[in-house]
């Protein structure tokens, strides 16, 4: 009994700290979130308003209104805001972006082009660029006048990533890159790219990687754009012949690559599991709207579907504030990411079966050249939908498939065994490849 | 029955699928696109030289004289090959007129159709409206008023066969699209093809058959849109079986990861029950039995399990299943509109329901 009234006696305590923590901080916190919801009411429409969603034609990939938008945010203060001022931060916290990011996922905010550039190669710059690197990129990265690319995969570098085989020797003060990447996404509009490159190709495949910052601009980069089968154009072919990089631009150590790359796939994965952007906004509310507005509300089968689906952007959204909550207690993310990713691709494939089933024949309409009538507006429902059906697949493969995910996840997080790799150890050069 | 083809269907099926591989490829299939079209005129009228085109119809309208069955397996062929052709709506409007029309109008209509120089389409798809079989689209006094979706393939048709309301109960009417108060309004398919939203404002039309009519045309869509799918089911999942072979990864073939090598054996067994059922459907249809249980089950299976297969497919080919360079998205695509065609898994459980508890 002492026990347990001790035990008590200490919650007790603790949830008085955690009160007074709470009001010290609470104003600024109702404050800040204030100038957020703000910002946003002025800049943005409510992720609950069907207008909000469609990019203009003559704006394919989104960028005047993502750079617009950006361009918006610094001025106000409300970019970077973990980061230095001296490298164009807002000079506040972690706490703060886990503020803006739940304030901000009431909004459609046009930064989706970015997303990979903000969530996954400025916290790589951040944490891993020189003091050099950081004030020559930083600015820029945050302001979204220079977008960057994450280049990783390669033909014969999939879920294998650490094999990949583009080349990079050592010419005097610069490197010299030949290789190709592939479903390099955004490379078509970015400024800069992210390349994990083989520096020593004598050390085992993972020993002998480096990272480093290319300008997508220099003579003998070739970008091929591939057209997907959501008709979309996000993905590249990357060819580097003879790329002269200079070697300054080495992120991190030589043959020091992966430990980075690892990192960035943490980011990526979070990012695509637990990140405040379009990719992880609650899809319920909007299919419910649909399902009235195709008065299909009312039937059982839809109704189980949208409480099913309900819950489990419910728990996805846990996970990812439970990660988030991690990175702004300083910590950096572990194969927790992983769960994040797998739960993401997961319940887009439950929205997109959920959405299907909501649409019906409106579904089989991909567009329609139309004058706005209720047919129209049906059909354009439709065809938001059937979009997002063809893409949701892709979630399930970018930044490790499910069954890389399962792995790490079992490895990593359960304890369990490895699985046997006959090639341990060996030279790279020495693995046989096709 | 027995699942084996006989020996006239096999032959069939290898004149079929040797015309269509042989006249198809990658490059053929972006030939036809960058046109501007999405129809192999070519092919068609190669398969009308081979008298694939009336394979189901009477021999004395020029048709070869086999049954539904055959009609089924030759759109198992052209799924397969997702081949650009108006095969599964013409052949099936041209059963139906075999079937249910008159004399008259099998001899006007039928020997051109199996020449290949008449093609027929269906509009029966009504927006949200699951009730198919109680068409809103009214025909009175020999004139239609109303709205029909998804009608595919006008472009090339020379007549519509419609499901109406008549003043007794469900129709089929024949329809000159070229006829007066017809509005189109085009649009594209997730397959990337051409369909249409078509309204009729006092279009003339012509009856065909009586009130078994519609009910009729719709057992043969289902069958139909059930057979594409197995074909295009199939052989999605023979080209995942040889990419995840030979595509290596860790210095072995992917195929050899029990992730993904469990999940295709997972598909086989979909691609075998969609085939089965379908089959079995075909061969009730084609002596006469009642195959409405049997063609609800078959749609709702080739609509959920279709949608397995062309997941886990999609997702064994990596980026190379989200990529146009490479064949399969179309196998996706084709998917994911004749599992919306006539409704979708839910529909057809609901049909099965109310067929079941009757």
């Amino acid at each position: 009994m002492p026990i347990a009234s001790g035990a008590t006696g200490t919650v007790t305590a603790m949830s008085n700290t955690h009160r007074q923590a709470s009001d010290d901080t609470s104003a600024d916190d109702a404050a800040f979130v204030a100038r957020v919801e703000a910002f946003h009411a002025e800049h943005c429409v409510r992720i609950d308003d069907p207008a909000g969603s469609d990019a203009g034609s003559d704006d394919p990939d989104g960028l005047t209104a993502a750079r617009s938008y950006q361009g918006a945010l610094t001025d106000a203060g409300l970019a970077g805001l973990d980061l230095p001022n001296e490298y164009g931060g807002a000079g506040l916290t972690a706490h703060h972006q886990e503020l803006f990011t739940r304030a901000a996922a009431a909004w459609h905010r046009p930064d989706s082009p970015l997303s990979i550039s903000h969530g996954m190669c400025l916290p790589m710059l951040a944490q891993f660029g020189t003091h050099e690197q950081k004030s020559t990129h930083l600015p820029g990265v945050i302001r979204g006048t220079s977008i960057w690319c994450q280049m990783f995969s390669e033909p014969g570098a999939g879920s294998d990533v650490a094999g990949l085989s583009t080349r990079a020797v050592l010419d005097g003060d610069e490197w010299i890159l030949d290789g190709q990447k592939v479903w390099t996404s955004g490379a078509h509009y970015c400024d800069h790219g992210l390349v994990v490159a083989r520096t020593d190709p004598t050390l085992p495949k993972h020993q002998g990687l480096s990272m480093f910052i290319v300008d997508l601009r220099s003579s003998g980069v070739e970008i091929r754009p591939l057209v997907q089968i959501s008709g979309a154009k996000g993905f590249n072919e990357v060819f580097f012949s003879d790329v002269r990089v200079p070697a300054a631009n080495i992120l991190g150590d030589v043959n020091q690559g992966w430990n980075l790359a690892v990192s960035m796939l943490m980011f990526e994965r979070v990012s695509i599991g637990a990140g405040g952007g379009a990719l992880n906004a609650k899809r319920h509310p909007e299919l419910i709207q649909l399902a009235r507005d195709l008065g299909r509300s009312n039937e059982p089968v839809i109704r189980q579907a949208l409480a099913a689906l309900h819950i489990s952007e419910e728990i996805k959204g846990y996970i990812g504030q439970r990660i988030r909550s991690a990175v702004a207690a300083g910590r950096v993310p572990g194969p927790e990411g992983s769960i994040a990713k797998l739960t993401g691709a997961l319940v887009a494939r439950q929205a997109r079966d959920t959405a299907m089933a909501i649409v019906g024949t409106a579904g089989q309409a991909f567009g329609r050249r139309g004058d706005g009538n209720e047919l129209d507006q049906r059909a354009t429902a439709g065809r938001k939908w059937s979009g997002f059906c063809v893409s949701a697949a892709g979630i399930s493969l970018a930044g490790g498939t499910d069954e890389v995910q399962r792995n790490i996840i079992g490895e990593r997080v359960l304890g369990l065994p490895r699985e046997p790799d006959p090639f341990k150890g060996a030279p790279w050069q020495d693995i046989p490849r096709n | 029955m027995d699942f084996t083809p006989s020996d006239a269907q096999q032959a069939m099926v290898g004149l079929a699928d040797r015309i269509m591989g042989d006249h198809l490829d990658m490059g053929r299939h972006l030939a036809v696109e960058t046109a501007g079209g999405w129809f192999d005129r070519d092919l068609w009228e190669d398969l009308a030289s081979a008298g694939l085109l009336g394979i189901a119809l009477g021999t004395d309208v020029g048709g070869s004289g086999l049954d539904v069955v055959a009609l089924a397996l030759l759109l198992g062929v052209q799924g397969s090959h997702v081949a650009p052709l108006p095969l599964l709506p013409s052949s099936v409007a041209a059963v139906i007129v075999d079937q249910h029309g008159s004399d008259e109008q099998r001899h006007r209509l039928l020997p051109d159709v199996a020449a290949g120089g008449c093609i027929l389409t269906v509009a029966v798809q009504e927006f949200l409206d699951d009730r198919l079989s109680q068409p809103s689209v009214t025909f009175k006094d020999g004139l239609l008023h109303g709205t029909k979706v998804v009608v595919e393939h006008l472009d090339a048709a020379s007549l519509i066969l419609v499901t109406v309301r008549g003043p007794d109960g469900p129709r089929c009417v024949l329809v000159d699209p070229m006829a007066a108060g017809i509005t189109r309004v085009e649009g594209t398919s997730t397959r990337r093809q051409p369909v249409w939203e078509v309204t009729f404002e006092a279009t003339p039309a012509e009856p065909v058959g009586d009130d078994t009519t519609v009910g009729d045309l719709l057992d043969h869509l289902r069958l139909g849109i059930s057979a594409t799918q197995l074909g295009v089911t199939e052989r999605a999942l023979s080209m995942t079986a040889e990419y995840t072979s030979t595509r290596e990864q860790f210095g072995r073939p992917i195929a050899t990861f029990q992730a993904v090598g469990q999940r295709l054996a997972d598909q086989f067994v979909n691609v075998g029950g969609i085939r089965l059922v379908t089959l079995s459907a075909a061969w009730r249809l084609a002596n006469g039995a009642d195959a409405t249980e049997d063609l609800l089950v078959s749609k709702w299976w080739a609509s959920e399990r279709a949608t397995d297969v062309a997941n886990a497919t999609q997702h064994c080919h990596g980026g190379m299943g989200v990529a146009v360079d490479y064949p399969l998205h179309r196998y996706t695509l084709w998917n994911k509109h004749l599992t919306a065609s006539l409704g979708a898994g839910t529909q057809s459980l609901r049909a099965l329901g109310d067929h079941l508890a009757r």
